[in-house]
């Protein structure tokens, strides 16, 4: 993948990720109306690929003035992985000369990797991770509104057990998927279901959209670091 | 869930259509992390935030003059050992319901 069609893709897959978050501010903080229909309409024309520039500068002055509003991101992690995308983005089109454009769109693609491998790491040295306990913990007590139907998973420790180890171990080796495209392509496509999953099951649908803004930096970076 | 029932089931198209549109779920989740941010730090505009949805979800629900007052508390659900605490870690004092505050 060429550096311009994975920034232009990234433009895109943020773009219908900052969407999909005004929509539902919109209706969360109705008194903040003008400013956050200015972000949806700036998120349009990101997706359109209109003044990229300009368009993430508002951006970012709109995204900080959110965390101001809230006291933090909205929404965790996900506000976290959309504001770095749309830093990285921003830097990306202002930065002066293409070694520094480069520069900042491969500090998205190390992040996106950090944030599988460092996640895996902080799992996997917990016993209550290693024995399925916490897993199962998620399914029960956790605070995402999960249905009770999802809820009962709890009483599979032996498969909560398995999926665990599987997601332990996906989250470790994950930086190891860069050494061929293939095995890359096969880990996003296993990263989308392990997003897609959390949202089916816990209604975590903004980190989908999050996430995968930040994979055609990592493609670009893997074609960059391994070419063909 | 404050004010609003945990769904028993959800069918493969509401939550296909929750992937798209989900403002309550997300609502939910930052009310959750304003908790941890008031329990880790003391922080009082998290404080802010949860006890304006708390005063909107009273004001929505009950209409008896019975509830003209009300208060709220944050437990924590966490493991020690083998066995499941509670705890309950902050308890407000007796608030109006009619106050006006940051949303």
């Amino acid at each position: 993948m060429t550096f311009e069609m994975a920034i232009r893709l990234t433009e895109l897959l943020l773009g219908l990720a900052l969407v999909q978050q005004s929509a539902e501010y919109l209706v969360l903080t109705p008194k903040h109306r003008p400013i956050i229909a200015s972000r949806l309409i700036l998120s349009g024309l990101l997706i359109l690929g209109l003044a990229p520039a300009i368009v993430t500068s508002a951006l970012v002055i709109i995204g900080l003035w959110l965390l101001y509003r809230f006291n933090g991101p909205y929404n965790g992690g996900s506000d976290r992985m959309s504001f770095l995308v749309l830093i990285c983005l921003w830097a990306t089109h202002l930065a002066p000369a293409p070694y520094w454009r480069e520069i900042a769109f491969g500090y998205l693609a190390l992040q996106l990797v950090l944030s599988y491998f460092v996640s895996g790491a902080v799992k996997i040295v917990k016993r209550d991770w290693r024995s399925g306990v916490a897993l199962r913990d998620v399914f029960l007590f956790s605070a995402y509104p999960a249905s009770d139907a999802t809820r009962s998973w709890a009483e599979r420790p032996q498969l909560l057990f398995a999926l665990s180890w599987a997601v332990m171990l996906f989250e470790l080796l994950f930086p190891v998927a860069l050494v061929t495209q293939s095995s890359l392509y096969v880990a996003l496509l296993c990263a989308l279901f392990f997003h897609l999953a959390n949202a089916y099951f816990f209604g975590l649908n903004r980190f989908v959209w999050a996430w995968a803004a930040a994979f055609p930096s990592l493609i670009w970076l893997q074609g960059m670091l391994f070419p063909v | 869930m404050l004010f609003q029932e945990r769904p028993a089931t959800l069918s493969f198209v509401q939550s296909l259509k929750s992937f798209f549109w989900n403002p309550a779920g997300n609502k939910y989740l930052f009310l959750v992390t304003c908790c941890e941010q008031f329990l880790a730090n003391n922080s009082q505009p998290a404080l802010e935030h949860l006890t304006a949805h708390v005063r909107t979800g009273v004001a929505e629900k009950s209409s008896a003059a019975a509830y003209d007052r009300f208060r709220f508390r944050l437990v924590l659900v966490f493991r020690e050992g083998d066995a499941v605490e509670r705890e309950e870690v902050y308890r407000s004092a007796i608030l109006r319901r009619d106050e006006v505050g940051v949303s």
